[in-house]
């Protein structure tokens, strides 16, 4: 199945079906979201209101590794089967990755004032996600470093491969070392311990946070696609 | 009425911190959306017209 949709028309034609339903999936799950999140999920009994903000850091926090795991994924088969649509959808969800990385930390710096009094604490929660903040900068910046495109590409990638050891390390930070940040509530052995009332609209945000990931990255990967055609009629045209 | 408005907007003193992370959050998705919607329609126009080009120096 891999290999079917690693061919670009293939790809294109499966991503012009699947856009609409992300769009779809998108506004529904964020609007709903947004209305539990604002006016039916209640304040915590020791945060107060400001739990409030859990509804999007939180989802961003998750999305910002599913979106390089996603990068590592797509350029370990960029660099092996040299697969073109892999290569596209690893350079696409690096800018979409870093923004939710960036949202991560800002909300979370935006909720650490009120409850920790600093908006900023070098514990190793904050610190692995700054670094992987920085693992999506040295991606983009890595790729565009080159007038060889498929040089950037794959010395990008294998940044990408090197950088993926910081997942396991952003989500066991919690239980490895002493840190403010609080640990694991949602995805932990013995499930869940949060209440179904903070648990939906937690659920229905992220929801909206990955279908908004595959409406993004339909678009930019046919953009990408675009180019990519584009700089190949070039070189005919400069070859005559 | 406008009491119920402005303590939902005042968030218990903590407004501008809650409401400060979920404008953001808007901020930068939508405008993500925004930037990746006209990278599309520009590489589109693009590609448009480099085949419109090409075709036509087919023709002649």
């Amino acid at each position: 199945m891999f290999n079917y949709f690693a061919n670009p028309t293939r790809y294109l034609r499966l991503a012009s079906k699947l856009q609409p339903m992300a769009v779809l999936v998108t506004l529904l799950t964020t609007g709903l979201g947004l209305y539990y999140a604002l006016f039916q999920s209640p304040p915590d009994y020791q945060q107060g209101e400001t739990v409030r903000m859990m509804y999007v850091h939180v989802p961003a926090a998750w999305m910002a590794m599913f979106c390089y795991v996603t990068l590592a994924c797509s350029s370990a088969a960029a660099l092996i089967w040299r697969h073109l649509v892999a290569n596209i959808i690893a350079k696409s969800t690096a800018p979409i990755g870093a923004c939710f990385t960036f949202l991560a930390l800002t909300t979370g710096s935006l909720w650490g004032k009120p409850m920790w009094g600093s908006w900023w604490v070098w514990d190793a929660r904050l610190t692995s996600v700054l670094i992987l903040f920085f693992l999506y900068l040295g991606y983009m910046v890595l790729y565009n470093a080159f007038d060889d495109t498929s040089r950037g590409a794959r010395a990008a990638a294998i940044l990408s491969l090197v950088g993926v050891i910081n997942i396991p390390i952003i989500k066991f930070s919690v239980d490895w070392w002493n840190t403010l940040h609080q640990p694991a509530s949602i995805v932990k052995m013995g499930g869940p311990v949060v209440h179904p009332s903070m648990l939906t609209p937690l659920i229905l945000m992220s929801a909206g946070y990955t279908a908004l990931y595959f409406w993004i990255l339909f678009i930019r990967t046919r953009a990408e696609l675009n180019t990519h055609k584009i700089h190949a009629l070039h070189i005919r045209q400069a070859g005559g | 009425m406008p009491d119920l408005f402005v303590n939902f907007l005042s968030m218990d003193g903590y407004g501008s911190f809650i409401w400060g992370a979920f404008g953001l959050s808007a901020i930068v998705l939508i405008s993500l959306l925004i930037q990746s919607q006209r990278f599309l329609k520009f590489s589109e126009a693009e590609l448009r017209s480099l085949q419109e080009t090409e075709a036509f120096d087919d023709e002649t």
